[in-house]
């Protein structure tokens, strides 16, 4: 999939799946707990949309320990920072093509 | 929806970012410009080590925190900033080869700090002040 190119994606469309690609999409990795702490999800409701993430091969999720304690550091996929992208491109031809 | 993503993309890209970053990070670039009054091996020298010492806390204290591992800052964002810093030292050098004015180096080294304590003010209105 070329970036460059819009195409809406309904598996990034739901709000909150689109808020977590738009924030792994702004550093190599994010913190489980970063990411929970932000969009005010539960644990299990966060799991359940990187989970669906990481099927459809946009998100990849690395454990690593730190101070004695796991914590699970996520980070979009080469195909998932495309299709992030190419459907931001899509939201912004809609908005513009709504406003002319 | 696109300004939530924005927001989104913001709070990793430009965390709350405390004072003493700004004022150490003024002090750097100030000394930067200073140290080209040194002997040129030893105003090499201290260029580098001030040049790491501002590198290192940029990536401890801006692009990897807690949470967050290397932030990946645009460089649109910067490039105004960058610009400014660049036209300083470049426009220093230049009245210093030119004129042979040395003080010129301080006049430039209080301007680079200035830009940087300003720029860190509209930073910390903008994104919080981190503690």
């Amino acid at each position: 999939m070329d970036a460059e190119i819009p195409a809406f994606n309904e598996m990034i469309h739901a709000p909150h799946r689109l808020r977590i690609c738009a924030m792994l999409s702004a550093a190599r990795k994010v913190e489980f707990q970063h990411l929970q702490d932000h969009l005010g999800l539960s644990k299990s409701a966060l799991s359940k949309h990187l989970t669906q993430l990481a099927d459809a091969g946009y998100v990849r999720q690395d454990r690593a320990t730190r101070d004695l304690r796991s914590r699970v550091w996520l980070s979009l996929t080469p195909e998932g920072a495309r299709a992030y992208s190419a459907h931001v491109r899509a939201l912004r031809q809609i908005v513009a093509a709504d406003g002319s | 929806m696109l300004r939530q993503l924005a927001d989104d993309e913001d709070a990793v890209r430009y965390p709350p970012i405390p004072r003493w970053f700004f004022v150490a990070m003024a002090a750097l670039v100030a000394g930067l410009h200073v140290v080209r009054l040194l002997p040129p091996s030893d105003a090499g020298k201290a260029s580098l080590a001030l040049t790491v010492v501002a590198i290192v806390l940029g990536a401890r204290y801006w692009l990897n925190r807690e949470g967050v591992s290397w932030a990946a800052v645009k460089f649109t964002d910067m490039a105004p900033f960058l610009a400014v810093m660049l036209a300083t030292f470049g426009g220093c050098w230049a009245v210093s080869a030119l004129t042979g004015a040395w003080w010129i180096w301080i006049v430039g080294g209080v301007v680079a700090a200035a830009v940087v304590l300003r720029t860190g003010h509209v930073y910390r209105r903008a994104y919080g002040d981190g503690r």
